[in-house]
């Protein structure tokens, strides 16, 4: 399959601008970032040819570098024998979550880029929420998906985010007999004590009283809608510490 | 002495060091190939009035130490000499340059578009400068061979520089009348300067240091560095 790559980040641009001037010439280069900011995706997409190896197997890239003049290294960080490395009349792609050895990296390379993460190019963001919500859509045969960019995790970038997307997807399509499910499976696994009624409750009670109040306002209104005495309500409030 | 008759001004029209013959106007009545590119950095006017300044008080020669410099050009001493009053010569001797012995290693050098790297280098910069940056290339400078990976490199950290300014313009140009020897080879050279309003000098060393094993010379200034690629074909 083609990998393709999503971007609208100036930064982004200009490290495939890079990237693509060199593409010919026998220059290291090496791509450095958080986990899952796509620098592999970019390098498999802008390099589709090239031969990779692993940073994790020592043995392999030092015979792979032997006997080919382009080779791609993922997870460079995890080579303990940079130091010796030659990569003279070669071209190298390296990735690497961070650099462990400032010195060294200068001396090897003669490019080093720095992939941004998502936090610093959200203009990313929604695209990403985008193509993931029609992955989503497709796998899960759903018609219609909005999802709500401020409940989009990118703490581990596009990790994070592809599983708000799911997330989403899962909480915005489930039905009653799913809901049921899930509660039947969770507390399958997890009931355990001598208190466990009141304690499980509490997974119903929340989200009634939390998402009535969001809806209704008013606390003598949603005890109305529920059925149930205003006071009664009041000190479910308190004891779910909603109030 | 035996007196023999030999054509003195081949030797002198050859000579590295630049040989200036001033009359006593100030005009210039002969000067060497050296001196014609010397006049390139420097004025006819303050070349002679260092002649002044220095010569001797009567008919004779006199050398002085003091050291010179006019952009890529440095000199250590120079010679004022006069034997009657309607002429006067200057000859400057270069300062001499730290000789590289190494050899190209030339399975290295490979033909390159240097716009190439330099743009390549440019975008990189740019990631963490996005200031003007102002580029006159001449675009008729023919492919050469360069060690891509190490001329990529003392192109990064000449960039890193200038990272911190504000006003930065690079210019690459075939210098005219200017050669470097290589292995006994008379190359051309490609003049790139890189001008700011300001430069760290923290780089300073390493960039000599790479430049210095591809046959690099480099000139720093005060705010800009100047680097003068050998054009091996």
């Amino acid at each position: 399959m083609t990998e393709q790559f999503l971007t609208q980040s100036t930064q982004v641009q200009k490290i495939i601008k890079g990237f693509n001037l060199t593409k010919s010439l026998l220059v290291s280069s090496i791509l450095v970032g958080e986990e899952y900011t796509g620098k592999r995706t970019l390098i498999k997409y802008l390099f589709p040819n090239s031969i990779i190896v692993d940073g994790s197997n020592q043995k392999m890239v030092e015979e792979s570098l032997a006997i080919s003049n382009k080779l791609i290294i993922f997870n460079f960080e995890k080579l303990t024998n940079m130091e010796n490395l030659n990569f003279d009349n070669k071209q190298i792609i390296a990735v690497s979550n961070y650099i462990s050895n400032e010195r060294i990296i200068d001396n090897l390379f003669a490019f080093i880029y720095k992939m941004p993460s998502l936090k610093d190019r959200v203009e990313d963001i929604e695209l990403l929420v985008n193509h993931f919500t029609k992955e989503v859509k497709q796998n899960l045969i759903i018609d219609e998906l909005i999802i709500d960019l401020d409940r989009v995790d990118i703490s581990l970038n596009t990790k994070s985010l592809r599983k708000s997307v799911y997330k989403e997807a899962f909480i915005h399509n489930s039905t009653h007999k799913d809901i049921e499910e899930i509660f039947y499976y969770y507390l399958l696994k997890y009931m355990n004590g001598n208190n466990d009624y009141k304690k499980y409750l509490a997974l119903y009670e929340r989200p009634l009283i939390k998402a009535g109040l969001k809806k209704f306002y008013s606390q003598l209104k949603l005890s109305s809608i529920l059925g149930i005495n205003r006071n009664t309500l009041r000190k479910k409030i308190y004891e779910l510490n909603l109030d | 002495m035996n007196s023999i008759s030999t054509n003195l001004k081949f030797f002198i029209e050859n000579d590295i060091n630049p040989f200036i013959l001033f009359n006593n106007n100030g005009k210039i009545l002969y000067l060497n190939s050296s001196s014609e590119v010397l006049l390139g950095y420097v004025s006819r006017q303050e070349l002679y009035d260092i002649t002044l300044s220095y010569a001797p008080k009567d008919f004779g020669f006199r050398t002085t130490r003091l050291e010179l410099e006019y952009d890529t050009f440095l000199f250590y001493a120079f010679t004022i000499s006069y034997d009657n009053e309607n002429e006067i010569a200057l000859h400057l001797y270069h300062k001499p340059r730290i000789e590289v012995n190494s050899s190209l290693e030339m399975d290295k050098y490979h033909i390159t578009d240097i716009n190439i790297l330099l743009e390549a280098n440019i975008s990189l910069f740019k990631l963490q400068n996005d200031n003007e940056l102002s580029l006159l290339v001449d675009q008729d400078i023919p492919l050469f061979k360069i060690d891509q990976n190490q001329f990529s490199k003392l192109l990064r950290k000449t960039l890193e520089s200038f990272i911190v300014s504000d006003s930065i313009s690079i210019s690459l140009t075939l210098k005219i009348g200017e050669y470097i020897i290589i292995s006994n080879k008379k190359e051309h050279i490609i003049e790139l300067r890189v001008e700011a309003n300001v430069r760290c000098r923290n780089l300073d060393v390493e960039i000599k240091k790479i430049s210095h094993a591809n046959h690099i010379s480099t000139i720093f200034k005060e705010n800009s560095i100047y680097l003068h690629i050998p054009f091996i074909k």
